[in-house]
């Protein structure tokens, strides 16, 4: 098992909480890519939020004692807090379709006790080709084998 | 215990292979398997001999793959799928097969504790 001083108790209680209170969210980015079986690294688990004033994260926030922090000129909306600091808040997905289509696909995965919805490895690659950045050009070819694993996987 | 040529040749036309085309994959001679399956037995004299005295059937002395069987095994399947598609990379495949058989909470550890060290793919 891998190493569990990294995503520990306190992350896991901030997204059981959001679970809890209802938040319509979900894991996107290379966490998600992670989380299906993807052999990718990442430093932070993208969020994605249907709507960011909603009541439950502030709840959800204030259970681990962390804070929002606003857009502002120079910043995008971000979490700051010892539980939440791993996490980056995601308002936007290049090439995809809005919030409520995409969670419509996504993977439901167990996580500790508690289920979460997952952006799907194939809507991620998608994602990655469009918004085109030397990273993601970079990782897109691990990405798409990866699928190719987990497709012949599933068919045992 | 027998080895049963009928459930391997149903299991190869479900995958959608030959039985030749499996034994090019697993790298096993088309003589040991046929010789396997004339067995009576694919357990040792041995095994049987202490299940009888146990009062068990052979079967119930076994335990789960070790973990060079289950290496090896997925090294077979990284040549099976490699095999179906040429340009897929056979690290990238192995070690998402080998992600596979973890939880995934423990997968996105494993990604976050290497993203934290080198910086790269993020």
């Amino acid at each position: 098992m891998a190493e569990n001083l990294i995503f520990s108790d306190k992350e896991i209680s901030f997204l059981r909480e959001l679970v809890r209170q209802d938040v319509d969210f979900m894991i996107v980015g290379l966490s998600a890519a992670a989380l299906q079986g993807a052999p990718v690294v990442t430093q932070d688990v993208d969020l994605w939020f249907k709507d960011l004033a909603s009541a439950g994260i502030k709840k959800a926030l204030k259970k681990v004692s962390g804070v929002y922090v606003p857009p502002s000129a120079i910043n995008t909306p971000m979490f700051a807090g010892e539980a939440v600091k791993l996490f980056d808040i995601v308002v936007h997905m290049h090439g995809l379709g809005d919030f409520e289509q995409e969670k419509n696909n996504a993977l439901r995965v167990r996580l500790a006790d508690f289920d979460i919805a997952v952006l799907s490895l194939e809507r991620i690659i998608q994602s990655k080709k469009v918004t085109g950045r030397a990273k993601d050009k970079l990782v897109l070819p691990v990405l798409k084998d990866a699928l190719t694993a987990i497709k012949e996987s599933n068919k045992k | 215990m027998q080895l049963s040529l009928e459930k391997i040749k149903k299991l190869c036309a479900e995958k959608g292979c030959t039985v030749q085309q499996l034994l090019l994959d697993s790298a096993v001679s088309k003589n040991a398997l046929y010789s396997l399956a004339r067995k009576n037995t694919i357990f040792p004299r041995s095994v049987h001999a202490i299940a009888k005295i146990l009062n068990v059937p052979a079967s119930a002395l076994l335990t789960g793959d070790s973990p060079a069987d289950t290496m090896n095994g997925i090294i077979r399947r990284v040549a099976a799928i490699t095999g179906k598609h040429k340009k897929a990379d056979p690290d990238t495949i192995r070690h998402t097969l080998i992600l596979l058989q973890e939880e995934p909470l423990d997968r996105l550890r494993r990604s976050l504790l290497r993203g934290g060290k080198f910086n790269i793919l993020r």
